[in-house]
């Protein structure tokens, strides 16, 4: 019988041959990260836990985006306390503010096809665009994991999504999984693996996988992984040969499979308040808009800053809207400098800010009651941006581009 | 090993988020804004800030959450049933956990009972009895409920994750 992706994956990491989904089997992570959320109580905890060294320090990184710059007071420690302990422990893949972790994390080679990769952080099934099975822990798993080099892992029964058609113009990936995320909901994967394949999944480039990867977990995903291909390949430097395995097999038994006619979506927005209550962006078309965000780990790669460059060269916004952009790391702002993006964005009315977490997580750009945000990130729960009344919808760079060259919400497909 | 205790109901609805349980954005949560994130003695007060304000101040060691499905979701962050564990919070009783949440609430010593007709069979304030693995009381029935993994009730009993790992490290308790 053959195996799923996420099967292929934690037998060949554990060593375990027989394992199926719905075993735990005793994964031996390939790279396990923590950041600055995190810092002070991961370290604490590892030494309450009577660890004194780190198992493997080769196999831990540290990326600090979340409190750099620092928000409150109490943020300094958080960044500066952990470079003492990666001194102690030999730890040498400490980075501080070079970019968001969840996209350095496959720049950097930490999160290749075919690894097992943990991190502190829920959105660590983004690293499933590249093949690799990236799951999020919290800090006391983790610091047992830096101790023992080891993780209990529930191999999870995995959801087949075949994607299937040609993308329609002014429809992206962050489209998709919005509709997804409508369709099965905030705990329709719940500890499941979602896999992704067909002609619309290998069409993606790996920017747009990894925004798919990247909200999966908003349905309650412990993986989602897309197949390995010659993009794959391309983008880690690897020869096809070596990472070709990374697909599901024919005859794996799956739980549910479902089907996608890309050609048919529209581009959708998730309504204030809950990730999958997504619908058409048309049904809130006009809505009036005080404030736009491109960035978060979900949409400010370098596709994501061209395509808002793109449609608001030569344009401005109107001047009271706040429009800020920030892209996914130091590797994207270099190329967004040199190719004239930030110049054609900053002309249309954008503030360029640092590529970090800040406004994802609601520590800057923070909304009120008559404040209405449409925003590339990927979250938007209650008091996480702003106040109760506060609205914030979230939507493709595209789509968020647009909407803040009218300062209401725009359909995109009218600019492309 | 039995396990069974009683306490006072706090009714919750459904997809109840970490944002939600660790109070972002709320009055409470601004107070102890220059609080560190892991002191979580000092920021317990904002638990659940925005959704029930009285949550930091009312509850009471042996309390019990009631809730709809997927609770825990969004935000890996362990704070979220930590602060509920300083709470005094004992078990949360819900159709079903996000899976992050459901790993940390055991590390931290909460116990999980997945039951398909909570919350409709309480009310906030309501007493109900937890027999752990076995089933739940509540207006005078029983309802079962699944065991928790084995080798989660060995990080349980051996009194949380950190006393689980200091055993196995040869070191006394904390």
């Amino acid at each position: 019988m053959g195996r799923t992706l996420v099967e292929k994956i934690l037998v060949r990491n554990s060593g375990d041959e027989h394992a199926r989904a719905g075993d735990i089997v005793i994964a031996k992570p390939d790279m396990y990260m923590f950041h600055d959320i995190y810092t002070t109580a991961t370290i604490n905890k590892f030494y309450d836990m009577g660890f004194e060294r780190v198992h493997d320090p080769d196999r831990v990184a540290v990326i600090l985006d979340h409190n750099c710059p620092t928000i409150s007071e109490a943020d300094g420690v958080t960044e500066t306390d952990v470079f003492r302990f990666a001194r102690e422990q030999g730890i040498k893949r400490i980075h501080l503010g070079i970019g968001i972790g969840h996209t350095m994390m496959h720049e950097l080679g930490y999160a290749d096809p075919g690894w097992v990769v943990i991190v502190t952080d829920s959105h660590t099934t983004t690293y499933g665009g590249g093949a690799c099975l990236g799951s999020g822990v919290g800090y006391s798993d983790f610091a047992g994991l830096m101790g023992t080099g080891e993780l209990w892992m529930k191999i999870p029964p995995t959801i087949k999504v075949i994607m299937e058609g040609a993308w329609p113009k002014g429809v992206y990936a962050k489209d998709f999984i919005l509709k997804l995320l409508s369709d099965i909901k905030a705990d329709g994967a719940q500890y499941k693996a979602l896999e992704f394949t067909g002609e619309a999944a290998r069409a993606l480039d790996m920017d747009s996988r990894y925004t798919i990867a990247n909200m999966a977990l908003e349905c309650g995903a412990k993986a989602a992984l897309f197949e390995a291909d010659e993009k794959t390949a391309a983008y880690f430097h690897k020869p096809l040969s070596e990472i070709e395995w990374l697909h599901g097999d024919e005859d794996a038994v799956y739980e549910q499979v479902l089907r996608y006619d890309v050609s048919a979506l529209v581009p959708m927005l998730a309504a204030p308040g809950a990730v999958d209550n997504g619908r058409p962006l048309t049904d809130w078309e006009g809505t009036p808009l005080t404030q736009v965000v491109i960035g978060s780990c979900t949409n400010s790669a370098l596709e994501d800053i061209a395509a808002a460059a793109r449609i608001l060269k030569g344009k401005h916004v109107p001047p009271y809207l706040r429009f800020y952009v920030s892209t996914a790391s130091n590797i994207v702002t270099k190329q967004c400098i040199e190719k004239g993006y930030f110049k054609d964005l900053m002309e249309a009315g954008a503030l360029i800010g640092a590529p970090t977490c800040q406004s994802c997580c609601g520590f800057i750009a923070r909304l009120g009651d008559d404040d209405v945000c449409l925003g590339t990130n990927n979250r938007n729960f209650l008091g996480r941006h702003g106040t109760k009344n506060s609205q914030l919808f979230l939507g493709s760079a595209q789509s968020a581009a647009a909407s803040a060259l009218y300062g209401c919400i725009t359909d995109p497909r009218k600019l492309i | 090993m039995r396990i069974e205790f009683s306490g006072r109901v706090w009714k919750m609805g459904a997809d109840i988020d970490t944002d939600i349980i660790t109070g972002t954005g709320s009055e409470a949560e601004k107070l102890v804004n220059d609080v560190p994130r892991a002191d979580i003695q000092g920021r317990k007060i904002a638990t659940f800030g925005m959704y029930r304000p009285e949550f930091g101040h009312e509850a009471k060691e042996g309390d019990i959450i009631v809730a709809g499905k997927n609770f825990g979701c969004g935000s890996s962050r362990e704070f979220a049933p930590a602060m509920i564990k300083a709470c005094g919070i004992r078990a949360i009783i819900a159709p079903s956990f996000a899976r992050i949440f459901y790993r940390n609430a055991l590390n931290n010593g909460i116990y999980l009972l997945e039951c398909p007709e909570a919350p409709d069979f309480c009310e906030d304030g309501d007493i109900v009895t937890v027999r752990v693995n076995e089933c739940v009381v509540a207006g005078g029935r029983e309802y079962p409920v699944p065991h928790i993994p084995e080798n989660l009730m060995n990080i349980i009993e051996a009194g949380g994750i950190v006393a689980y790992y200091r055993k196995r490290n040869g070191k006394e308790a904390l």
